[in-house]
């Protein structure tokens, strides 16, 4: 099918940002690889050319392992033979000559194609073959140099085989027939509505589809049947209202049949729990049809295979498929009037019943299933958008006797059911009594009232009226007293009748009151409302959604904040020494006073002593005095100033106490609980235990466990990978368990939990483990180690292997896993995420593998230290620990300064032996002193001592992206702002071990081969 | 902040910026020739602060700044012109200049005006001096002296690659 993308634009969005991440590797490095080229073939001699032949081969397959995810089949196809051809070159078992470059760029070519597509959203446009058979030819060339041909069979016809080998034949076979994809705008105009029902829907099918699983698990437990059926049902409605008939009637039929499990009716077998998964499916293509407005309908043969399915399941126990399925996928209402036992059943709902459509539906199904609808009124299948469901007739043949059927349906949420036998129409005037003035009024749509009824109705509906909700009929009630008078009694019904809609809605009255050509408002002041509670209803709990992009925004500004708050601090300490001496302000004032005193005692002296020269001392005195004045006043100024200053100081840590406050508040609100992340999984798991016939039992501990979302959307590639490990290469079949005496299903454990500052996510399965040595055998194959080396390494060591790009025991390379990349590709994600990972595995016994994460991506802690002129930050959780040496402990090895902690050899590095730069402020002073600070880095087997100046604490960074601006450089993780407003860069502490250990092997060719861990 | 942020030297007035045919730019001074910028790259001028210095990276790519919270690289166009490398004084100012979603400060040694020029007064870029043609727009004649027109986005786009892997 042309268009439908399984996958939420979140996901989409994350594949491409990889995909073109792997595409420019690709893309460099072929380009390296041809201007390398000197005309013969390429041989892999030069460091760098490895590296290049394993970044391209570990970026065809992560892409590949991303398109299958997603069900990007044709990208899958390409990568996966892309990957192969790497492979054996990169096994030396095909040569890398020049003409293979114009193959491999026009594979690249339609990889780009084929990911532009999907940025466009609109796939199906590029065609594959011809790039799969020019892959496919240089693969059976190769084949005649591969020694032992295990990976690939030869095949003629590649396209197809590829094509069929495809799970699902929904996205393959995308040229083949292009169904025009309706407009959804036109379905559904409201953008908001939309939105709505894309977010509440995909909220219900993640809900069915994990009830689906529990139940598949559980089989039947009738909390869980009830939870499937509300999910279904909520579906339907939602779909209903907005208008996807064919959606609606999918789902109709999946509800009904879900109706019958829960009556027992039928019994839950493994073929129907198929088709009900395929139904998730298949909503969610139409969900994510409506979102990407490529919805196409329901492909009618995948809709009616699915519901012989369903309701061939059922008619095992009833009997009646075909009556369901009929009045399922037409959802017409024949209208064959066998008047002898038509029943009538009027409804009316509670006016302020946010839910009367969907209880309408639900119970004019359940009407279906037990008799045939002749009519209903108003058609509660096809709701027009001013029309309400709160009064509906429903016209029914049924063998059901009438009392049983007013009981079947009072058990839904109606507030009044009757039932009557063949209707009378409005002829009969007992049907005005009590309720049945609205039963009158819906009926005026095809009889207008018979003259008898002249007299009553008016007079009926004025009595009437205060049953109708309070806020409708103020308005209707006095439009009725001023049209009575005027005797246009039977005008009145039918004023009824317009007013009848509002009382579904909170529309106002008075739109409501006009006659219907006016009432052309009523639509859009009703459409907004309408959805709203339809979508309320679905979602639970008082939550808001929030475009992670404004979340982002928030944290930055969290983090400014902190950071003006810092500096706010920094002025304030400024401040506070300035007024350190403001006594002496005081004396100031006092001083005047003791002038003013001294004045008067010499103007004193000088009068009763009559001493001329007394007098000129006085007018001194006074002079003095009167030039001092302004001081006074500038001392009271600055006593003012004190106590603002006081009250400014107040204010600073009542900002840093906000300030925090908010801080964590952000961070909060972008922690997301990992159990949706892990339910992913389990139909992960059960997909390949299907495909791979092993029996697999997920347990989900810690779901609870909150971490930063960007987090969470990052994890997902890693944990895929290593689930995939476990059930692939851990788990056993089921017969060799039992032969092992182990239960016959497997337990893989995926647990998140908190550990310090950290959170820890493991996934363990009680499978072979990992074997020590057939890792080491395999080790001395691929020249990684020694002989000598693989017989003294501990089974530790030889775990750390597994982390080699291409590293794999497994004897045969599926389309999954095999190839032992996976195992490196988590490990170079957790780089990016500064997490760590430790495998432990007991042999026959089981692996664990736990993933250690900061809680959030975008704060750290960091250690600060000054090294030369700059001030570079240090994740804490890279610093194992801090220690200072003195000069005589310092070694030298190989010209390298080492020094021993603990029995451990430690080489010290200086920053400037890591980066080669032209500026000399890297190094350190210390480094020629007596005593040198290190900062001993790196994970446990890998530990570098950083040679640093000086500490300067430690605090939490806001992690800002050098390449928002800039670029990305290696070897640091981005900047970060410091209180005083300057930039300091985060060192990247595991690229950082890569370049010593590369500058070391240039350094040194030829380098041993070693240096595996 | 240490970048005290000044006024831009004009106001930017869409209406005024839409000349007939003409465009505004700002002049600014280095190494003692006259050197201009379309207006409508120059986000703000600033002091030049403290700078982060970069390693890995190219010499004329000064470092980093804070700019209001935001982390900007700084370039030396004297560096990157191979001109001599002078002192700072206190007539520096740091362009910053936005180029899509990015932003870029360039240190000149001094910011002279804003301009009013119609393109007849631009000449197409000559074959002389030593700046690579690429960057130059073109040759603006103006009464007493010739100002040579930046091409900016080109200029930036060959330093800082929209993705560079180190």
């Amino acid at each position: 099918m042309s268009g439908t993308v399984d996958v939420t634009p979140e996901f989409l969005a994350g594949f491409l940002d990889e995909a073109e991440e792997y595409m420019e590797h690709l893309n460099s490095d072929l380009l390296a690889f041809e201007d390398s080229a000197d005309g013969g073939p390429i041989a892999l001699d030069t460091p760098e050319r490895v590296e290049w032949m394993n970044e391209m081969f570990r970026a065809a397959h992560s892409l590949k392992g991303l398109a299958a995810t997603m069900g990007f089949d044709n990208i899958k196809e390409v990568t996966h033979r892309m990957e192969t051809l790497f492979d054996r070159i990169r096994m030396g078992q095909a040569s890398l000559d020049p003409s293979k470059f114009e193959t491999l760029f026009s594979v690249f070519d339609c990889l780009q194609r084929l990911i532009n597509e999907l940025s466009e959203n609109a796939i199906g446009g590029v065609d594959i073959a011809p790039t799969l058979e020019k892959l496919d030819q240089e693969l059976q060339g190769s084949e005649q140099v591969k020694k032992d041909a295990t990976t690939m069979p030869p095949d003629n016809n590649p396209s197809q085989e590829y094509v069929s080998e495809s799970e699902n034949d929904s996205t393959t076979d995308e040229n083949d027939e292009a169904i025009s994809p309706i407009d959804i705008q036109e379905v559904i105009p409201d953008e908001e509505l939309r939105t709505l029902f894309i977010e509440s829907t995909m909220e219900s099918i993640d809900h069915l589809n994990e009830s689906l699983l529990k139940m598949e698990q559980g089989q039947g437990e009738i909390e869980l049947i009830q939870e499937v059926f509300r999910m279904a049902h909520n579906i339907k409605g939602a779909c209903g209202a907005v208008g996807l008939d064919d959606a609606y009637r999918f789902t109709h039929g999946m509800e009904s049949v879900l109706d019958q499990v829960r009556s027992d009716a039928i019994d839950l077998n493994d073929s129907l729990m198929s088709a009900l998964f395929k139904g998730a499916d298949i909503l969610r293509e139409v969900v994510e049809g409506v979102r990407n407005n490529k919805y196409t309908g329901i492909d009618s043969t995948v809709r009616d295979g699915l519901f012989e399915t369903w309701s061939g399941d059922e008619s095992q126990a009833t009997g009646e498929s075909a009556k369901l399925s009929e009045s399922v996928s037409s959802g017409d209402f024949e209208c064959d009037h066998d008047s002898s036992d038509v029943l009538t059943v009027t409804l009316d709902f509670a006016p302020d019943s946010m839910d009367a459509e969907i209880q309408a539906f639900l119970i004019l199904n359940r009407i279906k299933e037990i008799g045939v609808v002749h009519r209903c009124t108003p058609d509660v299948e096809n709701l027009g958008d001013d029309e309400s469901a709160h009064h509906i007739e429903i016209e029914v043949t049924s063998d059901v006797p009438a009392d049983e059927l007013k009981e079947i349906v009072a058990r839904f949420e109606v507030q009044t059911v009757r039932i009557e036998g063949a209707p009378q129409r409005l002829s009969d005037p007992a049907n005005t009594g009590g309720d049945s003035c609205k039963t009158e009024d819906s009926g005026c749509d095809d009889i207008a009232p018979g003259p008898g009824d002249e007299q009553s109705t008016p007079s009926e509906n004025v009595s009437e009226l205060p049953e109708i909700p309070k806020t409708v009929v103020k308005v209707p009630a006095k439009k009725n007293a001023s049209v009575q008078p005027s005797a246009t009694d039977h005008k009145t019904p039918a004023a009824l009748n317009t007013i009848s809609p509002p009382n579904a809605e909170s529309i106002p009255p008075v739109v409501a009151t006009h006659p219907p050509s006016i009432s052309a408002n009523a639509p859009e002041s009703k459409e907004p409302t309408q959805p709203r509670t339809q979508a309320t209803s679905v979602r639970s709990g008082e939550t808001v959604r929030v475009d992670i992009e404004r979340l982002d925004q928030l944290m930055n500004l969290g983090g400014e904040l902190v950071i003006c708050r810092a500096r706010l601090n920094q002025i304030q300490a400024g401040f506070s020494s300035v007024f350190e001496g403001v006594g002496t302000a005081f004396q100031a004032e006092e001083m005047n006073d003791n002038l003013l005193r001294l004045q008067d005692a010499v103007e004193n002296e000088a009068v009763t002593s009559g001493r001329s020269g007394l007098a000129e001392m006085s007018r001194m005195v006074q002079q003095l005095r009167e030039s001092f004045e302004p001081y006074g006043a500038i001392a009271r100024r600055v006593i003012d100033a004190r106590s603002q200053y006081h009250e400014f100081a107040e204010s600073v840590h009542a900002l840093g106490l906000v300030s925090d406050g908010l801080q964590k508040g952000i961070m909060d609100t972008r922690m997301v609980a990992v159990g949706p992340l892990f339910t992913r999984f389990r139909r992960v798991v059960r997909d390949l235990c299907k495909a791979k016939g092993k029996k697999i039992n997920l347990v989900l501990v810690g779901e609870n466990t909150e971490l930063d979302k960007r987090m969470i959307d990052e994890l997902g590639d890693p944990l895929t990978h290593m689930v995939r490990n476990s059930v692939d290469h851990g788990i056993e079949l089921p017969e060799d368990r039992i032969a092992a005496n182990k239960d016959e299903s497997a337990t893989i454990t995926m647990e998140a939990y908190h550990a310090g500052n950290s959170i820890c996510i493991e996934v363990r399965d009680d499978g072979r483990g990992i074997d020590h040595e057939s890792v080491r055998k395999k080790a001395i194959e691929k020249e990684l180690l020694t002989p000598q080396q693989a017989e003294q390494a501990t089974p530790k060591d030889l775990i750390q292997l597994i982390f080699q790009p291409g590293f794999s025991t497994a004897k045969e390379v599926s389309d999954l896993s095999g190839r032992g990349m996976g195992m490196d590709i988590v490990m170079t994600k957790l780089n990016a995420l500064s997490g760590t990972i430790d495998v432990d595995s007991i042999p026959g016994e089981g692996t664990k593998v736990t993933i250690r994460l900061p809680l959030t991506l975008a704060i750290i802690n960091g250690l600060l230290v000054k090294i030369g002129s700059g001030v570079y930050v240090i994740p804490i959780d890279s610093v194992a620990e801090i220690i200072t040496v003195h000069a005589a402990e310092l070694q030298h090895v190989q010209k390298q300064r080492v020094v021993r902690v603990r029995d451990k050899v430690i080489p010290i590095v200086e920053l400037e032996g890591v980066f080669t730069t032209e500026r000399k402020n890297l190094r350190t002073t210390s480094s020629s002193a007596d005593e040198m600070t290190l900062c001993i880095i790196g994970t446990e087997e890998n530990r570098i001592g950083l040679s640093v100046d000086q500490l300067l604490g430690q605090d939490d960074i806001v992690i800002k992206s050098l390449s928002d601006n800039f670029q990305n450089i290696r070897g640091f993780a981005g900047a970060s702002i410091m209180g005083d407003g300057t930039v300091s860069l985060i060192l990247d502490v595991a690229t950082m071990l890569d370049m010593v250990r590369e500058n070391e092997a240039n350094a040194q060719i030829p380098a041993a081969v070693g240096a595996c861990t | 902040m240490n970048q005290a942020t000044l006024a831009p030297p004009e106001t930017r007035n869409p209406s005024d910026v839409v000349l007939e045919d003409g465009l505004q730019i700002v002049g600014f001074r280095l190494a003692g020739e006259e050197y201009g910028i379309d207006i409508m790259c120059v986000q703000e001028i600033i002091l030049p602060g403290r700078m982060t210095e970069l390693l890995q990276v190219p010499e004329f790519i000064r470092g980093l700044i804070n700019l209001r919270g935001s982390i900007i690289p700084v370039i030396d166009l004297r560096m990157r012109f191979g001109l001599t490398v002078t002192e700072q004084s206190d007539e520096s100012r740091i362009i910053v200049t936005e180029l899509g979603n990015r932003t870029v400060g360039i240190v000149v040694d001094s910011v002279s005006e804003v301009l009013r020029i119609s393109s007849s007064q631009i000449d197409p870029p000559s074959t002389f001096g030593t700046l690579d043609q690429a960057y130059i727009q073109g040759l603006v004649k103006l009464e007493q002296k010739l100002l040579i027109l930046l091409q900016i986005e080109a200029l930036l786009e060959q330093e800082i690659p929209a993705n560079l892997s180190a």
